[in-house]
């Protein structure tokens, strides 16, 4: 007698006629003598039947039509196949194309970025500078700095003028004595901006009441003055001061004068304290505007 | 019933440059390849997309298609493909996910309005039952893991033989006979009370 298991594991063949002659036999003998066998392989067989019995779906009634658009609309996978296998003699000239439209855009814009950002670097530093804050000005003013030469070309102006750094070394009685003799007539003749400059300044430090503070202030905008007594000595422009973002003090005093005039503005600022030019690059025209950036030395 | 012969004559005039043959080809197995998709994948526009794009596969193909085994059976492994990636696409198991928390029961349960089915039709009342029990049948159906229902469909609802399903599923003939057991019984169990 076979096993029921294994004539079960025969019976999906057995039903479809797959078996070979001996696993056919085996499985008719036992099918004849064993009901519990026979009834699986009967719900078997009303399984199939059913499967086979499940409505079929048709396609939509314009599935060629479809089909007809979908393949004259090429996939982007085959678009891109397509450009893949494209003859190189036409890409590779398509190619160079628009590398060198790309070259030509790129080249266009890097000037134009270059020119921007040289305009732009100075005037933001001087802005800084100059707009500190009342309280960054407060009690800043410190008796002991030393003195400090720096001798370097101004970057910042355009490429038109001709730009110098001078350092200058105050003496004390000068400043005195244009504190003393001549305060009035100093006022006068300064440019606009440097008196906006000033006004800022002592605007900015009105809240600090001390006496020292006051004195020390008073003194430095007679530096500038001074200063800007030989900028119009030499009929040049004073431009703008700058003034040092911890002390407070005046550092630079930016103008411009005639080029034929710088010995006489030199000759004139010697007279004020101890003055450090840098080797001079000679003008071509003396009505030519020079760009003078004097740094203040305190040797107080 | 569509015979091999007549396709591989529209072949031959296709692969000698008639286009129009290709019509006749897909015009002779739309129904059959959109049926089997629709079983696999039991959404009718995504059936839909997967024979259509069986195919455009076919039609990029027959070219070299060389006549030693049935066109029938060769598009068949192509529907059986196409619909394998579907299935594992996260597209469409993001698809199937949303439909079946909107719907509890089956997405092929119901034929949509756009369905026409092929039946003849007796009495409402043996329509009915008729209807339900097709409805269990094509649930059961549906819950079987993929493995298993594409070979039983094959079989069983596309009456495939077994050499024809190790062709167009790849598999071999010993794994083809152990998997249809293995569904049949399965879905026998499922369905027990019911046939």
């Amino acid at each position: 007698m076979t096993d029921c298991s294994e004539i079960r594991n025969l019976l999906s063949e057995y039903m479809d006629d797959a078996l070979d002659a001996k696993d056919k036999a085996l499985a008719d003998e036992h099918l004849r003598t064993c009901p519990a066998c026979r009834e699986e392989l009967e719900s078997l067989q009303s399984l199939v039947k059913e499967l086979g019995a499940i409505p079929s779906v048709k396609a939509p009634s314009d599935f060629l039509d479809q089909l007809h658009k979908r393949m004259e609309q090429p996939s982007k996978l085959s678009k891109m196949r397509n450009w893949f296998f494209y003859p190189l003699r036409v890409k590779i000239p398509l190619q160079l194309a628009g590398a060198a439209v790309t070259a030509l855009i790129i080249f266009s814009i890097l000037p134009i970025q270059q020119s921007s950002l040289k305009l732009s670097t100075k005037p933001e530093q001087e802005k800084k500078d100059a707009t500190y804050s009342t309280d960054e000005a407060k009690g800043m003013i410190q008796p002991a700095e030393r003195p400090e030469a720096l001798v370097k070309k101004d970057a910042a102006t355009g490429p038109a003028k001709e730009a110098r750094e001078v350092a200058l070394n105050l003496k004390r009685q000068v400043r005195t004595k244009a504190a003393t003799a001549e305060p009035s007539t100093a006022q006068a003749p300064a440019s606009p901006a440097v008196q906006e400059m000033q006004r800022q300044k002592l605007a900015a430090r009105a809240p600090a009441k001390e006496d020292k503070k006051e004195e020390a202030l008073e003194k430095e905008s007679e530096s500038v003055l001074s200063i800007t007594k030989a900028i119009e000595a030499a009929k040049g422009k004073a431009l703008s001061v700058e003034y040092h973002r911890q002390t407070g003090r005046p550092e630079f005093v930016h103008a411009e004068i005639p080029a034929g005039q710088l010995p006489i503005f030199y000759a004139k600022l010697r007279e004020l304290g101890d003055l450090q030019v840098s080797p001079e690059t000679p003008t071509d025209k003396d009505s030519e505007l020079v760009h003078v950036k004097i740094r203040l030395i305190d040797s107080r | 019933v569509t015979s091999s012969g007549d396709d591989a004559l529209l072949i031959k005039a296709f692969q000698k440059g008639d286009k129009k043959a290709f019509d006749e080809l897909v015009i002779r197995h739309k129904d059959r390849i959109f049926n089997l998709c629709y079983r696999f994948l039991g959404d009718y526009e995504e059936a839909n997309d997967s024979a259509q794009e069986a195919f455009v596969k076919a039609y990029g193909s027959l070219k070299t298609f060389r006549l030693e085994s049935a066109f029938s059976t060769w598009l068949y492994r192509i529907a059986v493909n196409t619909c394998k990636n579907k299935l594992g696409s996260s597209a469409y198991k993001a698809k199937r996910k949303t439909v079946s928390l909107d719907n509890p029961g089956s997405p092929s349960d119901e034929p949509s309005p756009m369905m026409e089915i092929q039946n003849g039709a007796p009495s409402p009342l043996a329509r009915m039952e008729e209807k339900e029990k097709t409805t269990l049948v094509q649930r059961a159906l549906d819950t079987l893991p993929t493995e298993f229902k594409m070979v039983v469909t094959l079989r069983d609802v596309e009456g495939l033989s077994y050499e024809e399903i190790a062709e167009v599923t790849g598999l071999n003939l010993g794994t083809v006979k152990s998997r249809i057991a293995r569904a049949r019984t399965d879905l026998r169990n499922r369905l027990r009370g019911v046939l």
